[in-house]
């Protein structure tokens, strides 16, 4: 497990972010 | 765009944001209410020898929320917008990716960060990748102009979303993609938060 907050004053609820985000992708129209 | 407080406007939010990231640019090992640097870098997905290739110094202030530039499929020889470039980790993954006969546009509008961006980029002696201050909702390039753009969370801080979806249709060539990395709400915000400008960080 990797100490993620090493350093910081341990005040934000990131701690618990365990789905490494989301990623979105969209694509602009070929013709647009 | 997002509903503020009343005594909190839009540009106060920016003000903020700009100030805080300028505090991560300049002394990434300070400690905030977000995590900041390598560690956090690895546990959001970033293979070590990918960091191990890149400056250090712009590792230590990645202050991302994901890797998205795996997901962007990028080729050799397409140009690219890292928009949010913050110290410039994307930027060079990116460009390690894009080649010479390509190029990748670092954009931030926390002058420290740009900063920190340019040294890493001078230190890795990479080709055809550059950083500029600027506005990601006035991006200093013409219509049409990219391929792909990267943005390692930026949207969950600006409170204005639409204009900075605008401004990425703009600039993506027909045919270009967004590949953008965020955080998100699983339940509505409590009440008592969302209320000041340190709730923002949170």
């Amino acid at each position: 497990m990797v100490d993620v907050f090493s350093g910081s004053p341990h005040e934000s609820d990131a701690h618990e972010f365990e789905t490494r985000g989301v990623t979105f992708r969209a694509r602009k129209p070929a013709h647009a | 765009m997002v509903r503020l407080p009343e005594d909190l406007s839009a540009d106060d939010v920016l003000a903020a944001v700009r100030e805080r990231y300028n505090r991560v640019g300049a002394a990434p090992d300070q400690g905030y209410t977000f995590p900041v640097g390598r560690a956090f870098a690895e546990a959001v997905g970033y293979p070590p020898e990918v960091l191990d290739a890149l400056p250090a110094d712009a590792v230590a202030a990645f202050a991302g929320v994901a890797c998205p530039v795996p997901y962007a499929a990028l080729q050799p020889g397409e140009i690219v917008i890292d928009l949010g470039c913050g110290a410039g980790m994307d930027s060079l993954y990116a460009a390690r990716v894009t080649g010479p006969a390509g190029c990748v546009l670092g954009i931030d509008f926390a002058p420290a960060m740009v900063e920190r961006a340019r040294r890493a980029i001078a230190e890795s002696r990479l080709p055809a990748v550059e950083a500029r201050p600027a506005d990601a909702s006035v991006l200093p390039v013409a219509d049409a102009f990219a391929d792909a753009v990267i943005v390692n969370g930026i949207f969950n801080l600006n409170p204005d979303k639409r204009a900075l979806m605008a401004e990425v249709y703009r600039v993506l060539k027909p045919g270009g993609r967004l590949v953008a990395a965020e955080i998100a709400l699983t339940a509505p915000l409590p009440p008592e938060e969302g209320q000041t400008l340190e709730d923002w960080f949170r």
